[in-house]
């Protein structure tokens, strides 16, 4: 099975880059469970997101994330938004019921309920979404929202940390980073070796 | 039967008995998986049973009932279910449009051979 067994139910969420999670172990049941990405569309394996898959580093818990599926209401709030990332946080404080955080993805071990709405169902204001963001960080979040909004299509999951467009803020933001690393590195001197110049 | 569809359930392995088939049983459930991608765009992931114990087939095909009834409000109900319940109808729609054409081109074909058989 490529995909979720029933996405009308609710749903145990891990992140792809929880130290928790033991990637060796798991070995090809990592890119079955969570998804992998690839070069050409062909590349893609979607995940099944089944949870007897996951193996875990021994003496270290993992951060679980419940999802509840999304109404069509709600899916339709999603889709009014222009960025993809705009998407995931709408459909996160949506779907989200349940956040068990805890090293060493987050910084403290917390559970979090979403509080219910109006109409008795679930939901996590933008203050909720920022304090869970604070802990186990926006990436974690981001994975998070693209399956629960993944999930209220048809078709197979997106792939594992589902691709932010080239546009987008946060991804400008973290190329920007990567690239004042490197930049940081040689201005403070770091010796470049040439293997020709011996 | 249902290994010729490449389907995996019952707890059989995978055999892609279509493949190897070019006549009998494999070969005219070939034909059906070109005829459904053909109809559809898209090849089945397994044999017709199967589909109907999805969760989200079986959920949709509910809500179409309802829904023909007009007692559903939209909103409240599941995204994935709304949308394969769309799908649904697309697919039907999609078939008995290509089962009238042929229906339409069988009785032009028809009535042009009466034509030609009282000119002749």
């Amino acid at each position: 099975m490529t995909h979720e067994t029933d996405p009308t139910k609710h749903l145990e969420c891990y992140v792809s880059f929880d130290p928790a999670i033991d990637r060796a172990a798991m070995g090809k049941d990592f890119d079955v469970h969570f998804g992998a990405t690839g070069e050409r569309m062909s590349d893609v394996v979607y995940g099944s997101r089944d949870t007897r898959l996951l193996r875990f580093v021994p003496g270290k818990r993992a951060s679980v994330f419940v999802l509840r599926p999304l109404h069509v209401y709600e899916r339709a709030q999603c889709d009014s938004l222009q960025t993809a990332e705009s998407r995931w946080l709408r459909a996160i404080s949506y779907a989200l019921v349940r956040a068990e955080v805890s090293p060493p993805l987050g910084w403290k071990t917390e559970a979090i309920f979403a509080r219910e709405n109006a109409d008795g169902r679930p939901m996590l204001d933008g203050d909720g979404v920022n304090y869970i963001s604070q802990i186990v960080g926006i990436h974690a979040i981001y994975e998070i929202g693209a399956v629960a909004y993944a999930r209220s299509q048809i078709g197979p999951f997106v792939a594992v940390c589902a691709p932010l467009p080239a546009y987008s803020m946060h991804e400008l933001l973290v190329r920007s980073r990567s690239h004042a690393d490197s930049h940081a590195a040689s201005t403070f001197g770091t010796p470049t070796t040439d293997a020709g110049s011996t | 039967m249902r290994q010729a569809w490449d389907c995996d359930c019952g707890g059989e392995r995978r055999v892609p008995v279509r493949r190897a088939a070019l006549s009998g049983l494999g070969a005219s459930v070939a034909r059906m998986r070109e005829g459904v991608v053909r109809m559809l765009g898209e090849p089945p992931t397994s044999c017709p049973w199967r589909a109907y114990g999805d969760p989200v087939v079986a959920q949709a095909l509910v809500l179409r009932r309802h829904w023909q009834n007009g007692a559903v409000d939209v909103d409240q109900q599941l995204a994935v279910v709304l949308e394969a319940m769309l799908a649904i109808d697309g697919a039907q729609n999609h078939v008995e449009a290509l089962d009238m054409r042929a229906e339409r081109e069988r009785r032009e074909a028809e009535r042009r051979m009466a034509e030609a058989q009282r000119k002749g």
